[in-house]
């Protein structure tokens, strides 16, 4: 019988889905359960990539607002495009 | 547009859609790939291609979603090509030793945080922002999709053609990342 290795970076990536929503199975959450247990600082992991997740949502939306372009370039290449046409 | 005299789009028209379309299309085509340069590159490439391909144009249709149809598909382009062309994923084994434990170094301690009056800080925000332009180029393509599209890991991993746990290997390094420059650049200090 395979023998289960318990690991920090297993439970890691455990976390990751459960904070992405994928559906937990009862097989996942007794896999996280058996790798949180052994695992000191995925307390804190789990906490901080809940924050670094908000931030990524936040920096993402704010990121949109940022667009400036030279509208009058872009309308001279086009035209240079279709004159070529 | 006298339906009926006209079957293809001429010059003129098209002209037309440039400057009715353009604008909104470089902010949405922005949006999807965070890059300016990108942004008005596949507009470019989406009025060329539209110019090729003008007979296949019918004006029954409406011209917006047609010339958004082929952004799209040109962004999606975009996506994969960017997630293909660069080397795999860098390992960033430092974070784990060889039995899966963190390292004693990497092990996460509390930040001392309050969330809310953090997420407004500007400095703060400065810092994140940063970190998370020091992180490779083709882990963006998921980010954006996860988090600003809002896609799910299966969309995510349809449209980069990536297997799932390829997919789970990168958001795991982004955080492991981002976290490891948050300590460094501001819980530390």
């Amino acid at each position: 019988m395979k023998k289960l290795q318990v690991s920090c970076e297993k439970a890691t990536v455990l976390i990751e889905q459960q904070l992405s929503g994928l559906p937990s199975t009862g097989m996942r959450q007794i896999r996280l359960a058996l790798h949180y247990k052994i695992c000191s600082g995925c307390l804190h992991y789990y906490r901080q990539s809940k924050v670094i997740d908000t931030l990524l949502k936040k920096t993402s939306k704010e990121s949109q607002s940022e667009v400036a372009f030279n509208k009058e370039k872009l309308l001279l290449s086009i035209r240079d495009l279709m004159d070529k046409k | 547009m006298e339906s009926g005299k006209k079957n293809i789009p001429d010059i003129q028209e098209v002209s037309k859609w440039v400057e009715e379309f353009s604008e909104g299309m470089i902010t949405h085509s922005f949006y999807k790939t965070r890059n300016k340069e990108i942004a008005e590159d596949l507009v470019q490439e989406t009025f060329l291609s539209a110019i090729k391909n003008l007979e296949q144009f019918r004006f029954e249709s409406q011209p917006k979603t047609w010339l958004y149809s082929i952004l799209n598909n040109k962004i999606k382009d975009y996506h994969r090509s960017t997630f293909n062309n660069k080397s795999n994923i860098p390992l960033s084994d430092s974070f784990f030793g060889d039995d899966g434990h963190w390292e004693v170094s990497e092990t996460p301690s509390k930040w001392d945080i309050q969330e809310d009056n953090l997420l407004d800080d500007e400095y703060f925000i400065k810092i994140f922002t940063s970190c998370k332009e020091k992180l490779p180029e083709k882990w963006f393509s998921v980010i954006h999709l996860k988090y600003q599209e809002n896609k799910s890991p299966t969309e995510i991993c349809q449209e980069l053609e990536i297997s799932s746990s390829n997919y789970w290997q990168i958001i795991h390094r982004v955080k492991l990342n981002l976290r490891k420059c948050l300590d460094i650049h501001w819980f530390s200090k």
